[in-house]
């Protein structure tokens, strides 16, 4: 009799155990990959690859993590003023940091008002393809680089793992769908404006290959409208500025 | 101050951090190196550059712009000396995130420099940030 107990006690503990494995998120997880999820995004970023000219003001947290994993967080700015195909200008501050880029076409230019250094780094292409080769080249981050990335081959929506519509949120005065995505060392998620004009209004990128799983938050306000100068996108060296160097991102690649 | 002494103290008071070799946090302000981890794009982030990103640190105190018209440093943060002081000239070639606020800005051409007594820096940007690497002298 306690035998047959015991079997029965293993049985239903098994039984538990492979109801328990099936319900699991993990198990319900493995395969969802919402098409709509990604079609969202394929539009958004046609859409954005339309646009003539746009400004983006966006305000930035982000997580940065010391060396004993703890994370502090720093906010700030990015206002972009872009014009395509190559026309570009940049203004990112934070508590730590002021810079400009302006890209003419040619060149990009990074200048630290502050401390009056500015470079220039001989880029061309579209603004996608000049924010790939900083990052690529000089191992320069332009924040939002995806807004000029989207809808291009060279975001590729096969490196989304995960896809699911999460819900309709309020994002300033809009409606947006939120949607959540994951892929190799990223989840993030995705507040895009319901209607005519899918704008990403909010992006939130989790880091998910550093043990910290820091975050980065942009919540954007964009005008479709601005007022462009031809001077907006040159580049004139201020008084008492002095040009340094870019180091190439990889200047040991044959020495090591 | 002699010369001699205040350049020492310019050179001892860097920690120092060898090019081309692996780029370690620096004790200038322990604790408080960050690591260059946080993703802020999600296609933008192929590591061309694992050399040299994966050991770039970035110090989160003395990360600022090292503004030489005003010269405002955290307390601390350029006087900090602690292990660092067995270095006793700086090295050419060494790099140094932060110079201390007695350095002088010196153009010799067009090139711009920083003098802190005997020992000259050559200010060059890695990605955003503004690091100094130790040359001889150009003059």
């Amino acid at each position: 009799m306690k035998r047959m107990a015991a079997f029965l006690m293993t049985g239903m503990l098994l039984f538990g155990a492979s109801t328990y494995a099936a319900d699991s998120p993990s198990a319900a997880q493995e395969s969802s990959r919402d098409d709509k999820a990604i079609a969202s995004l394929n539009s958004m970023g046609k859409y954005l690859r339309g646009l003539k000219a746009f400004a983006v003001h966006s305000d930035m947290n982000k997580d940065e993590v010391l060396m004993n994993g703890q994370k502090l967080q720093f906010a700030g700015t990015a206002d972009y003023l872009v014009q395509t195909p190559n026309r570009l200008r940049l203004e990112v501050k934070n508590d730590r940091r002021h810079r400009m880029y302006i890209y003419n076409g040619e060149t990009l230019t990074q200048y630290a008002p502050r401390i009056g250094y500015y470079a220039t780094m001989p880029l061309t292409g579209t603004l996608g393809e000049v924010v790939r080769q900083a990052k690529e080249k000089y191992d320069l981050d332009l924040p939002l680089a995806d807004l000029f990335l989207w809808g291009t081959d060279m975001a590729d929506p096969k490196d989304i793992k995960e896809a699911a519509f999460i819900g309709v949120e309020r994002i300033g005065d809009h409606d947006c769908d939120h949607f959540a995505f994951r892929q190799e060392g990223a989840d993030w998620q995705i507040w895009i404006r319901q209607g005519n004009q899918p704008l990403p209004l909010k992006l939130v990128i989790t880091t998910t290959d550093e043990p910290s799983q820091p975050q980065s938050v942009a919540v954007l306000k964009w005008n479709l409208s601005p007022k462009l100068n031809k001077k907006d996108f040159l580049f004139t060296p201020p008084k008492g500025s002095n040009k340094i160097e870019m180091v190439p991102s990889n200047p040991a690649a044959g020495n090591n | 101050m002699d010369r001699t002494l205040s350049a020492r103290i310019c050179a001892v008071s860097l920690a120092v951090v060898f090019l081309g070799g692996v780029a370690l946090p620096t004790d200038v302000v322990a604790g408080k190196n960050v690591k260059n981890s946080t993703r802020t794009s999600v296609n933008n982030n192929r590591n061309t550059n694992v050399n040299v990103k994966s050991n770039r640190n970035v110090n989160v105190d003395i990360d600022v712009d090292n503004d030489r018209h005003h010269h405002h440093h955290p307390v601390g943060t350029a006087v900090a000396v602690t292990t660092a002081a067995v270095v006793t000239a700086a090295v050419v070639g060494s790099v140094v995130h932060t110079i201390p606020p007695t350095c002088v800005p010196v153009q010799i051409g067009y090139a711009i420099y920083q003098q802190c007594g005997a020992t000259w820096y050559q200010p060059q940007y890695v990605g955003s940030s503004v690091q100094y690497v130790v040359i001889n002298p150009p003059r």
